[in-house]
Formats: C-alpha cells, sequence, structure tokens
C-alpha cells in the first residue's frame, strides 16, 4: 500500500501541455522524432529528419498551424538519435513522451525500429504516426494497432505495380528474381505473385537472395543468367549491390527486361555506373513522389519550394536522398491532420488521421492521394510504373 | 558452364579478399600485430587518393601519390599508436587497433560522408569472354596485380637485407635491438608498407565496390580468415587461401542447398577451423615453436 | 580493514538509492537503468573470458541476441514459465558456447578471435533464415514481464527491481568466482599456458569454460534485455554490438567487476551525450575514447578509480598517523614509514602493517 503512495509523486508526465492535452499548448505544438543520425544509415535519417524539419519551419515562418479551434500554434520538433537500433528507438520514444510532453511521434525511420515501438505507443496511447517503412504491419490492423499507422506503399504494392511491366509484355516469360534475405525482400516478391497470379508470367526456378553486407552478388547473378529467363526482378535495396548486379548482367551478356524497385532506381547513382542505361532494352521502376533532380520537375513550383527550403533549413541533409522528399511529405501530410483535428487530444489527433484525405500534399507524383480511411492499406497507397528511355523515366502506359 | 562461372567469380571476389589479407599478413610479420584496422585504414586512403582525382589528377597518379602518403601514413601510426602497447599483451594491441578502426571510420564518415563514391578504375572496363564465360578486365587486373604483389614481397621478405631485418625484428625484438638493428625504425617500415598495399588494395577494390567508410567492413572478415587459413606469415599462403575461400564459398552456395546465399560466411569458416584443427600453422605457414 | 568499511559502506548506500530509485522516476529512467544493468551483465561475460582469460572475443552479440531470442520465443510464442526461459537463456549460450569452443580453443592466438567474429553473422543469418520461429528481420514483440498484483508497483518499477535484482545476483556470483580458484586458474592461463599446463590447469579446459561462461552471462543479458525492451531483432546479435561491447569492457575496465557495471553506464549514455554534441561523430567518440583510455589508462576507469582510492586512502592514512603520534617519535616514524615507490602488481601495505598479495593485474 505504501508502494502505491510513493509511486505517485514525481512521476507525472512533463507537460508539454496541460494534463488533458498534452504536446499542445495554446501557441506550439509538441512533436518527436527517432531515426538514426549516427552509423552507417545515418545519411538516410539525417535527410528524413532534414526534410521534415524543413516544412515544419517554413510553416513556422509563416505563421504556423491554424487549427479548428481557430488557434495558430508552432510545431516544435524534438529529435533523437537511435543508431537504427530497435532498443533505442523504443526507449527514446517514451523519452518523447514522458520526458519532453510530445504529442505524437511522426515519421520514425526502420522496419524493426519501429516494431519495437508500437507495443510501447499502445501501451501509452500515444500515436506513433506515419512510419517511414514499407512494412505493411503498420498500418495493416488498425484495430489491434489503433495509435500506429505507416505512411509510404508498402513492398507489396511496389512489387504488384512491377509485375504490370512483366504482364505488359504479353506474351509467356520467366522472371529471375534475386531479392533480399528478409522481410523486405520476402514482402516484396510477395506483391510480385500476387501481380502476375493468373498470367502468362511465371518465376524461374531458381529464387536468388543476398545479404545487405555482402561485397559483390555476382554469384547470384551468374546463377540468374544460367536460367536465361527474360525478366529479371532485381528487388535490391542495396545501392552498391544493384549496381553490382547489373554490371555482372552485362558482362554476361544477358539482357533480360530489367524490373528495379524504387529506391535503387536512379540514373546517376545505379544505372550510368553499371553502364545499365546504355545496355538494356527495357528498365522499369516504380515511384510516388517526385525526384528533385529529375528535370521534368525543374520549374514545378512543389519541387522548387522543397529544394529552396532543404537548402535553407536544412543544408547540411542530402536533399536527393528519397529520404528527404519522403521526411518532407509526411510533415505536410502530418499538418494536414493537426488542420482537420477536431479537438486536441491524442485520441482527437488519431481519429483525424483515421479519416485524412488529401490530394494536395506537396511532392507526391501527381494523380497519388492520401487516404488514410482505407482500413489496412497505408495512407499513400498508390504506386506508378516509370519506364526507362532516352535517359529518364516517364510513366508507362499499363496496355 | 555455371560452374565454370562460379570459379572465375571466386577467383575475382577472392582476389579482393586477398588484397586487403595481404596487407594484414605484412603488418603481422613486420610487428606481430594483427591490425583490425587494416581495412579502415585502406579506406582512409582510398578516399585520399578519390580527393586527389576529384581534384584533376589521373587515376595511376594519384594512386602512386596515395601510396607514397600511405607509406607516411602507416609509419606515423605505428610511431604514434601502436609503439606505445608493443609491450602490452597481444590483447591490448588487438583491441587498440579496434579503437583505431573506430576512430578511422569516425573520421572518414566525417570527413567524406556516408554517400557512396564513384572511383575511376585503373584498367580499362570491359570483358573478355571465353565461350559462355567471361570475366571482366578490371577483375582479372585485379588478379594479376595481387600475383605481382606477391612476388615483390617475396623478394623483398626473403632475399633483401630490409627484409630479414623485418623479419627479426618481428621474431624477437630483443636479440633485434641487441644486434643493433634500429627496431622502431624497421617497426614504422613494417607498418608503412602494410599501409602503402593497404592502399593499392583499396584502390583496386573500389570501382567496383563503391567507396564509402564501411567499403572493406564486409571484406575484412573473409580477409582475416584468409590470413589465418594461409598461416598468417605467408603472403602467397594469404593469396591462396583468399581464392579458396572466394571460389568455395561460390560453389557452396551454388550447390549446397542448405547453406544458400545467406550462409556463405560460414564456408570460410567451417573451412578455416577444419584445416587448422589438422595444420596449426595453416596452409603455409611455418611451425611455431613456443620456448618457455 | 577500514577500507573494507569504505567499500561496505558505498556499497550499502548505492543500494538504498538504487532501490529508491524507481519510485520517483519516469519510467523512461527506469527501463534505462535497467538497460545499464542489462549490458552491464553483457560485459561482465566478455570480461570473464577476454579480461581475465585473455582471450579475445568478438561474438558476445551472437550471445546476447541468441538469449534475447530464447526468452522472446519461449516465454512470449511457447509460454514458459519466465524462470525456465531464463535457464534456457543461460544453459543455451553456454551449451553453444561450449561446443564452439572445444574445436576453437586448439587454434592458437588469431584464430579463436577471427573464428568469434564470424559468430554474429552467422548469428544474424540464422536468425533471418528461422522467420517462423523469430520473426525475421522485422523482429518479434514479447512483453514478458508481468507485475504481481500485491506489489502495487508500476511495470516499470517492477522491472527495474527484477532486472537490477537478477544483475546483482549474477555480478555476485562472478565476483565469488574470480576472487576463488577460478580467477587464479585464468589469469594464470592468461599470463603464461605454459607455465598452467605445468602446474596441472588444463588452457584448452579453462579457456572453453570461460568461453562457456561469458555465452551464458550474454544468453542471460539477452534474457534481461527483452525483459526489459519487450522486443527483439536480428539487430541485437550484430557485429558492432560485440565492438561496442569490447571496447567499453576496455573503458570501463579489463578483469574488474566495477569495470564491468561501468561500461554498461557509458554503453548506454556515451551515444545519448554524444547526441546531444553531434550525433553523427558517435561512432568517432567511441573510438576516440576507447584509444585515449588505452593511452591514460590501460586498466580502464575501473582501475584508475582503484588506484584514486588507494591513493586517497593511503593519504588518509598518513595524515591520521601523523596527528596521532606524539611529536618527538614524530621524526622516527616520518623515517620509517616512507613510502618504497609501489611496485606492478606487487604487496600492498593495507594500513595494518599486514600485507595483501594482489591476485589481479595492476
Amino acid at each position: 500500500m505504501m508502494g502505491m503512495a510513493l509511486t505517485a509523486c514525481g512521476r507525472d508526465e512533463s507537460s508539454g501541455g496541460t494534463q488533458s492535452t498534452p504536446g499542445i499548448s495554446d501557441s506550439t505544438v509538441k512533436i518527436g522524432i527517432s531515426v538514426p543520425l549516427s552509423g552507417p544509415v545515418s545519411d538516410a535519417g539525417t535527410a528524413q529528419l532534414g526534410g521534415a524539419k524543413a516544412y515544419y519551419e517554413a510553416i513556422n515562418a509563416a505563421g504556423g498551424v491554424r487549427m479548428r479551434d481557430g488557434k495558430t500554434r508552432k510545431i516544435e520538433l524534438t529529435s533523437y538519435d537511435d543508431g537504427y537500433e530497435p532498443g533505442r528507438s523504443a526507449q527514446n520514444f517514451r523519452r518523447l513522451v514522458q520526458q519532453d510532453g510530445a504529442l505524437a511521434v511522426v515519421g520514425g525511420l526502420g522496419t524493426a525500429q519501429n516494431a519495437a515501438v508500437l507495443p510501447v505507443a499502445k501501451e501509452l496511447g500515444v500515436p506513433q504516426v506515419f512510419v517511414a517503412s514499407g512494412a505493411s504491419l503498420f498500418s495493416a490492423k488498425p484495430a489491434d494497432n489503433p495509435w500506429t499507422i505507416g505512411w509510404q506503399p508498402t513492398y507489396e504494392a511496389e512489387g504488384e505495380a512491377l509485375a504490370q511491366a512483366a504482364i505488359a509484355l504479353n506474351r509467356p516469360v520467366t522472371v529471375a528474381v534475386l531479392r533480399q534475405n528478409d522481410d523486405l525482400g520476402k514482402a516484396f516478391l510477395n506483391g510480385f505473385n500476387k501481380g502476375i497470379e493468373g498470367s502468362q508470367v511465371k518465376l524461374a526456378g531458381t529464387i536468388q537472395t543476398y545479404e545487405a553486407a555482402d561485397t559483390t552478388v555476382d554469384s547470384q547473378i551468374t546463377n540468374l543468367a544460367a536460367t536465361k529467363a527474360e525478366v529479371l526482378l532485381s528487388a535490391v535495396a542495396v545501392v552498391r549491390l544493384q549496381i553490382s548486379a547489373l554490371t555482372k548482367a552485362r558482362e554476361l551478356n544477358w539482357k533480360p527486361v530489367v524490373l528495379l524497385p524504387g529506391f535503387t532506381q536512379g540514373f546517376s547513382t545505379v544505372l550510368k555506373p553499371s553502364g545499365a542505361d546504355a545496355y538494356f532494352d527495357q528498365i522499369y521502376s516504380t515511384g510516388f513522389v517526385k525526384i528533385p533532380s529529375d528535370p521534368q520537375w525543374s520549374s514545378d513550383q512543389a519541387v522548387t519550394e522543397f529544394t529552396g527550403r532543404m537548402k535553407q533549413y536544412s543544408p547540411q541533409a542530402n536533399a536527393n536522398l528519397p529520404n528527404a522528399v519522403w521526411g518532407y511529405a509526411t510533415a505536410a501530410t502530418f499538418v494536414r491532420a493537426l488542420e482537420t483535428m477536431d479537438g486536441l487530444t491524442r485520441q482527437n489527433l488519431m481519429d483525424a488521421i483515421r479519416k485524412l484525405k488529401a490530394d494536395d500534399i506537396p511532392m507526391l507524383l501527381p494523380g497519388v492521394t492520401v487516404d488514410a480511411s482505407a482500413a489496412g492499406k497505408s495512407p499513400v497507397n498508390v504506386t506508378k510504373l516509370f519506364k526507362f528511355a532516352d535517359g529518364k523515366y516517364s510513366l508507362a502506359q499499363p496496355s | 558452364m555455371r560452374a565454370l562461372q562460379q570459379v572465375i567469380d571466386g577467383l575475382a571476389t577472392g582476389s579482393i579478399y586477398g588484397a586487403l589479407a595481404l596487407a594484414l599478413v605484412l603488418a603481422h610479420r613486420a610487428t606481430g600485430v594483427v591490425n583490425f584496422a587494416q581495412g579502415q585504414m585502406a579506406v582512409v586512403s582510398t578516399f585520399f587518393a578519390w580527393s586527389l582525382v576529384q581534384s584533376g589528377l589521373g587515376v595511376v597518379l594519384a594512386i602512386a601519390l596515395t601510396v607514397a602518403a600511405s607509406l607516411l601514413f602507416g609509419a606515423t601510426v605505428e610511431r604514434v599508436v601502436m609503439r606505445r602497447f608493443e609491450r602490452e599483451s597481444p590483447m591490448i594491441t588487438i583491441v587498440a587497433t579496434v579503437g583505431l578502426l573506430l576512430l578511422l571510420n569516425g573520421v572518414s564518415s566525417l570527413i567524406w560522408g556516408y554517400d557512396l563514391k564513384a572511383f575511376p578504375p585503373a584498367f580499362s572496363s570491359g570483358t573478355l569472354r571465353a565461350g559462355e564465360a567471361a570475366v571482366s578486365i578490371p577483375a582479372l587486373g585485379t588478379f594479376l596485380v595481387l600475383v605481382a604483389v606477391v612476388l615483390v614481397l617475396y623478394v623483398l621478405m626473403m632475399r633483401t637485407r630490409l627484409g630479414l631485418a623485418l623479419r627479426a625484428v618481428a621474431d624477437n625484438p630483443d636479440s633485434s635491438a641487441l644486434s643493433g638493428l634500429p627496431v622502431g625504425r624497421l617497426l614504422m617500415v613494417g607498418w608503412g608498407l602494410a599501409a602503402g598495399l593497404g592502399a593499392i588494395a583499396g584502390c583496386l577494390v573500389a570501382p567496383k565496390l563503391y567507396l564509402d567508410p564501411n567499403m572493406l567492413a564486409g571484406v575484412l572478415v573473409y580477409a582475416l580468415a584468409a590470413a589465418v587459413l594461409g598461416g598468417f606469415d605467408s603472403p602467397l599462403g594469404a593469396v591462396v587461401a583468399a581464392w579458396i575461400i572466394g571460389v568455395s564459398e561460390n560453389l557452396a552456395a551454388t550447390y549446397i542447398g542448405v547453406i544458400g546465399n545467406d550462409l556463405r560466411i560460414s564456408v570460410p569458416l567451417l573451412l578455416t577451423v577444419l584445416v587448422l584443427l589438422l595444420r596449426p600453422q595453416g596452409l603455409f605457414g611455418r611451425r611455431e615453436v613456443v620456448r618457455v | 580493514m577500514r577500507r573494507t568499511w569504505y567499500r561496505a559502506g558505498a556499497l550499502a548506500a548505492g543500494i538504498i538509492v538504487l532501490a529508491a530509485l524507481p519510485l520517483n522516476s519516469t519510467p523512461y529512467t527506469n527501463y534505462q537503468v535497467a538497460l545499464v544493468a542489462t549490458y552491464a551483465v553483457a560485459i561482465l561475460g566478455l570480461n570473464l573470458v577476454s579480461g581475465y582469460a585473455g582471450q579475445i572475443s568478438l561474438g558476445q552479440s551472437a550471445f546476447f541476441g541468441l538469449g534475447g531470442y530464447c526468452a522472446a520465443i519461449a516465454t512470449a510464442r511457447a509460454g514458459w514459465p519466465l524462470p525456465a526461459s531464463f535457464l534456457l537463456a543461460c544453459a543455451l549460450p553456454a551449451a553453444v558456447g561450449l561446443l564452439i569452443a572445444i574445436p576453437a580453443v586448439r587454434l592458437r592466438g588469431h584464430g579463436l578471435a577471427i573464428f568469434t567474429l564470424a559468430l554474429p553473422l552467422i548469428g544474424v543469418a540464422l536468425a533471418k533464415r528461422f522467420l517462423d520461429l523469430t520473426g525475421g528481420s522485422e523482429g518479434l514483440s514479447a512483453r514478458i514481464a508481468r507485475v504481481p498484483g500485491w506489489t502495487g508497483l508500476d511495470i516499470d518499477q517492477w522491472t527495474y527491481y527484477v532486472v537490477l535484482a537478477i544483475a546483482g545476483a549474477l555480478f555476485l556470483l562472478a565476483r565469488n568466482m574470480v576472487t576463488g580458484r577460478l580467477g587464479r586458474a585464468l589469469s594464470t592461463v592468461r599470463e603464461n599456458e605454459v607455465v598452467a599446463a605445468s602446474m596441472g590447469i588444463s588452457p584448452r579446459r579453462y579457456k572453453a569454460l570461460a568461453f562457456a561462461m561469458a555465452a551464458a552471462y550474454g544468453g542471460a543479458a539477452g534474457w534481461l534485455y527483452v525483459y526489459t525492451i519487450g522486443f527483439v531483432s536480428p539487430v541485437e546479435m550484430e557485429l558492432l554490438l560485440s565492438i561496442n561491447l569490447l571496447a567499453m569492457m576496455i573503458v570501463g575496465g579489463m578483469g574488474s567487476v566495477l569495470g564491468s557495471l561501468l561500461g554498461g553506464v557509458l554503453y548506454v549514455y556515451v551515444p545519448i551525450v554524444a547526441g546531444t554534441v553531434d550525433p553523427v561523430r558517435t561512432t568517432l567518440l567511441y573510438g576516440a575514447i576507447l584509444v585515449l583510455v588505452l593511452f591514460l589508462a590501460p586498466g580502464g576507469i575501473a582501475r584508475a578509480l582503484h588506484r584514486t582510492g588507494d591513493w586517497l586512502s593511503d593519504l588518509g592514512d598518513d595524515w591520521r598517523r601523523r596527528a596521532s603520534a606524539p611529536e618527538e617519535t614524530r621524526k622516527v616514524h616520518g623515517a620509517t614509514t616512507q613510502r618504497l615507490p609501489r611496485a606492478r602488481g606487487g604487496d600492498r601495505d593495507d594500513g595494518n602493517g599486514s600485507h595483501r598479495l594482489r591476485t589481479r593485474r595492476e
């Protein structure tokens, strides 16, 4: 009994607002983010944080977020480094909530990292929203995980989109698959398999896997080339290994139709260094955001605004990494949720998010909208197919 | 034909392991230390070469200058860092090299960042084909350079007075000092040479692996295994072991289902343990006698 | 004698502080302290094989992860009671460690280190391969801590007490082992294997034993980690964790029980401190601290603390002696109590005129 009395003192959540509306005061909204800012993935984490910061700072500079109770509030973002370690991500979440009094934690990076946070969010009743991961577990079961939601298209969705390119060939073809040896790779393949179900497209006899830490994938490509498949699904998430894969295919005189995932499609980062741009006849990939370095967007207003804001508010972040765009766009999505919130509690925020629909989130491709009301799907669940030709990617016309 | 290609690929990957293994063996041969930071030192040298190329120098000249600078770099590290620990237990020296690894990794990420950088190849790109088998010219070039370096090292260590002095100092520093050899200076030379070798290794493999602070992190394990398997004191042994590792991991991953691609790392491990149990001095090493 | 009283006093004070802490701090802080204890146990295990037995091991993270998966799979998935999964988390890694050590200790010198280097790599690959069991790279959620109703505590406080109690017991166990026959045998093996063999101490057996114990402690730490964080993934087995544990062991104090505790504190708080300055420099900071400590205080912070403590109490003894001696005999005393330079690892005058042979390395 004494224990209960003792436990009461000194353990209140530090207030960033009042007891009933944690994180929201009359003039500020406090939010948090946990990303890898040290270690090998730190440039992705820095970019994710930089993109978010750029958007929030720009909004603050223009006065803040106008919320439904009539008050305009500035956004205060607290960020912590988790070194891509799930244990630290979970602890950072607690710290953001219990020491810094954040309303919500927005846009964290990493699948395992955020999977560790998920039960903590549930325990504390704090929103863990717009997780930057393509794993479907974050959005799949809203009833089980009421406080958590993803953001970007899942790896399954990407795989499914790429399947359309194989189907569009309109003839029986075999697909050789190289995938990462983990859930990401599995999800990709599952989506692809779903997409080719009932079609003339079949998988080749062998599926080759690789580890992110591998030196090369030469051996795997050699095995795949031996199948003489007409299509290569190179679901490789590591840039240097994608270069290795495409280079080896070229050296072996194997010229399949190449399907690339969004993270390793870049012209300057992957295609040119491997010589793929000049060698392969058909290269397809997916996308849902505007690539800032793509010349077709050079006079696009959202892109020029993005580039300018990144330079102004997050100069140390690499604006060319997809994470910068994701961070920026998730921030915009979150601000939209703040604008549509009825009330100031965390539950009100989740309600607003679960109803959120928006078709004007900056940096999303035309036709890609946010629809968080689609139960079980990620808020952004449209991904478009692109074909590489004449030195650039253009929207592919599905046949 | 697929098996032949796997063998060729294995020799190519093995050459990457072997290049770093050579540097490891040389450092150990000259100073008795297993340098866990060898890969990181090589990466720093390669970044240096990259910076030279960025400022306009031709690749070959940049590499030559880098090797020279690395000789100095290695010698300095020996004098400033490792000298302090030469009388300590082997464990402390290894931990010191681990500290060096972390330090150099942090420094390179700070100066050059984590984004991948392209490194121009010293060999022309192109592919040689024989039937269905193919080997890229850079891979072949790396292979040949490796063989050449082994020959040069052999001549240096076995046929020159410098090599004799280096071996003496590593074998028995006290007796060497008593015999009048400048032990300190020779240790610096040993580490300098190892660093120079590391620079060559890094510049050879960077065009394929793409340069970032962790470029050789995965290679280090294989290089260590190759050095151990070959008998830590034999340059030829390290390189041959590296080739064996490269080829066997490819063949095992392809034809032994239970190993597959994800457990390739177990192949050099099992090989090393097996060989060392039967032949503790490694494939090419000399039998060591411990006197009490 | 006085020194023992100081130590006992400090320990008692520490225990009181630790016992009261969770009642007044946020769950975040309580879990942080529990994490410190967790990593301290892992480093303690590493100390047994690397610090005391002198065998470098870069594989501790593999056992840590294995223990964690035991906790998660046995309790959360298969419903085993907690003590049973704890025993499994200690026993399975110990068995694996022993199995590996038996051939591995016959490899001279570097062979063992490189062998251990490969363990985390294989561990991660296996954890991903058996993903039906382990959850694969997405990891496994396992909230296994349960508060008994009668305590009236919140779950974070209960977790804190359980983790600290178990860690404390493991520390006590280790301390008893190393100050006894086992510690002396390991030291002998470390110093000179041939001498050890001639004394009837089999180097291979003791090295294998040390390795198995290190693995058991690593596994126990993994169990504690899952108890605290409620999650395990292949990341917990990665090589970088092994390297950082080794580094913090050295900085905390090799071959020292106190050093292991300090290592745990450092492991948890160096990244946080680095984060307030500039998180990008964390790796650099780790390396710099390690190299600096190796240069200035190779025995680690614990040894430096011991030395400072010794120096301070020697000072106190001197002062007390001078103050209590009558005026005429002071000069005589001054001559006879002249301090001889302290030999490395040699005798120590503990203030009562009796000498105690230090069995630990200076």
